[in-house]
């Protein structure tokens, strides 16, 4: 449980290290930061992550974590203090209406002020946030309660009869329909993996299903991991920034089997484009997600894992040759996960996808990495190649900055045998810098990377190509990360030869202890592919020069910059 | 639905969130405990198929059941026997 103490919660606070054996607890230094390690938590051990947080102020800065917990699905538990109940209404010292606020970012929420209903509420949070679609639950609980006496009940009965994890399963007829739009002439599939594979526990399903059909298969962001990397049907990462190939590959396809994912509008592109001459496959747990965005021809609903498994049983294996030669023509001639391609920089300057290639080399794809969001977060996702399922920890939905570090901190206390990394910009570093704290004190061992370019990097690279190079308030000044690691006694090195980042990184993996690394980077390296706001992913730009000279004709200047960024 | 404090703001919530406009809405408790309460909605909605948004509400977790009808415009629903 990652937690900060506060006024409501001080009675909690005064008895949970009677506990200390059944209740590891984390002080982080901001209650966000303790939320986004309670979701990274989650996301590698699978299990529920717990944060806690006072009223008022500590319950308020619980709201981003619990809005990314909400956006990717993540099991997670947020506790936080209420004022006494006579109090509830009267704007009393760190009173605010928790609830309403987390609201809409929660698939449920409680209010507890009776002391007996706190085991039965404690059971139902845990059941909702880890069943079904996964996805944060918030207590709410205020003070008078603790000073409260109520028998114990070890096993509660729940009472939440609308509630059914799983609310349609498709039957094997409607899955045996799959195989005559399989079989149908001149059809191109592709798949989309997304996060729902990881979150079912389908991988090995998934693999199956793959291999017996012959799709190529493309990763959503959060869906990295769930297909193994090096297998000659993946295909790589669809979306804004996605691997061109797979880009090309979505676009020309007809028809299209998403499993897992919400085709968001990081992955359609335009979505009038993305739909055309296309029929719709959807397998996902939320009836909800099915229909919301695309047309569905074919909707299978359900966990995926039960889905793919009878799908396995009953479907006839296919193979399509030719729509294989296309793909491995855009293999060859677009550089598939060639880090030196879709990007230029400076020599003199160190380059983010090498940097990351480094990384990915030097652990041998074995580690977690926690990714904050930018430019580092898309080079990240296409470079680094993971070996493993949930290993890569990402602010997918939500795009929240300052996620990293405290996510990877979560993930190292989940998965203590395993190395864990995040990767930052600088800008998404100082977001939430002062977990440096949590992790010297606690001895946490996460390798930090921070890319530094004195940039918002991703903000910059719109600035300069659609907004004529006017850096507006994206630049600024960076303390001395070297000294700013080492007044918390974290080692740190500072590196800006690739002579350099190669050694800092050696030195990094040998210290058994938290460690920063800070690379001196190019901020006017751009992040391609890049699908401009309203455009079709087949018309993805590749270079500067693509979007800077096409955007008289290839473009509507209009839709890009009034598109949805 | 259950019936219980801030039930309706959960739907409220949800139906702000897809810009869907409560045209008329009815609530009334429908067991002598009174855990429970039907609500009677008309729908409207300018972006969204409503069929979709209905869905949305039944993940709510006090929402107990739903039946609905939309009209041959699918921006408008009647929801009943939350």
């Amino acid at each position: 449980m990652f937690g900060v103490p506060g006024g409501v919660v001080l009675p909690l606070y005064d008895k949970i290290n009677e506990y200390g054996h059944k209740i590891k607890h984390i002080l982080p230094r901001n209650e966000q930061g303790g939320g986004f390690a309670a979701d990274g938590y989650a996301r590698v051990s699978g299990k529920v992550g717990v944060a806690l947080g006072t009223s008022g102020p500590g319950a308020t800065n619980l709201m981003t974590s619990i809005a990314n917990s909400m956006m990717d699905s993540i099991p997670t538990v947020y506790i936080t203090g209420q004022v006494v109940e006579e109090f509830i209404g009267t704007d009393a010292f760190q009173e605010t209406d928790v609830i309403g606020m987390s609201m809409p970012i929660v698939k449920h929420s409680y209010l507890v002020n009776k002391v007996e209903d706190i085991p039965r509420i404690v059971k139902e949070a845990f059941y909702l946030a880890k069943t079904g679609r996964p996805g944060p639950v918030h207590i709410d609980l205020v003070k008078d309660i603790w000073f409260k006496e109520a028998m114990y009940d070890k096993d509660p009965k729940m009472d939440i009869p609308g509630y059914n994890p799983i609310p349609q399963t498709c039957s094997d007829s409607e899955i045996q329909k799959l195989d005559k739009l399989l079989e149908k002439d001149g059809v191109k599939p592709m798949i989309i993996a997304g996060h729902g594979i990881e979150l079912s526990g389908a991988e090995k399903e998934l693999q199956a299903f793959v291999e017996k059909h012959n799709i190529p298969v493309a990763n959503t962001l959060l869906g990295l991991g769930s297909f193994p990397q090096g297998h000659e049907l993946w295909v790589g990462m669809i979306g804004m920034h996605g691997d061109a190939v797979t880009n090309y590959a979505i676009h020309d396809a007809n028809l299209i089997i998403g499993i897992g994912c919400r085709f968001d509008d990081r992955i359609t592109g335009k979505m009038d484009a993305f739909t055309k001459n296309k029929t719709f496959v959807h397998i996902e747990i939320d009836p909800a997600e099915i229909g919301k965005t695309v047309p569905t021809a074919l909707a299978l609903p359900g966990d995926i894992k039960d889905v793919l498994t009878r799908a396995n049983k009953i479907l006839t294996p296919h193979s399509y040759p030719d729509w294989w030669s296309q793909i491995n023509r855009w293999k060859e001639k677009y550089g598939f996960l060639d880090f030196t391609i879709n990007t230029v920089h400076d020599p003199k300057i160190l380059s983010q996808p090498r940097l990351v290639k480094m990384l990915s080399d030097s652990t041998n794809g074995e580690a977690i990495m926690a990714s904050d969001v930018g430019r580092h977060q898309m080079w990240l996702a296409r470079f680094y190649r993971f070996k493993h399922s949930r290993s890569h920890l990402s602010s997918g939905g939500l795009g929240s900055m300052g996620y990293g570090m405290s996510a990877a901190m979560g993930a190292k206390i989940a998965a203590p045998n395993r190395e864990v990394w995040t990767v930052s910009g600088d800008g998404g570093f100082m977001m939430n810098v002062q977990e440096l704290g949590t992790l010297a004190e606690y001895k946490i061992p996460v390798k930090i990377a921070i890319m530094e370019d004195g940039a918002l990097g991703m903000v910059r690279q719109w600035q300069n190509l659609l907004f004529k190079g006017n850096l507006s308030h994206s630049v600024f000044k960076n303390p001395d990360f070297v000294k700013l690691a080492n007044a918390f006694d974290i080692p740190a090195w500072s590196a800006s030869t690739y002579e350099e980042a190669q050694e800092a990184i050696n030195n990094a993996r040998k210290v058994d202890g938290p460690t920063l690394i800070t690379f001196k980077v190019d901020p006017d390296e751009h992040v391609y592919p890049m699908v401009p706001p309203n455009t079709a992913l087949g018309d993805q730009a590749l270079k500067d020069s693509d979007l800077l000279q096409d955007i008289q004709h290839k473009y509507d200047e209009d839709d890009l910059l009034q598109g949805h960024t | 639905m259950r019936n219980e404090v801030g039930v309706l703001a959960r739907i409220a919530t949800r139906l702000r969130k897809f810009q869907v406009n409560i045209r008329s809405l009815d609530v009334s408790p429908i067991d002598d405990e009174e855990r429970f309460s039907d609500i009677h909605m008309v729908l409207e909605t300018k972006s969204h198929d409503i069929s979709i948004v209905i869905k949305k509400l039944e993940s709510l977790i006090p929402v107990i059941e739903t039946n609905y009808e939309v009209t041959q415009d699918k921006r408008i629903g009647t929801l009943c026997k939350l």
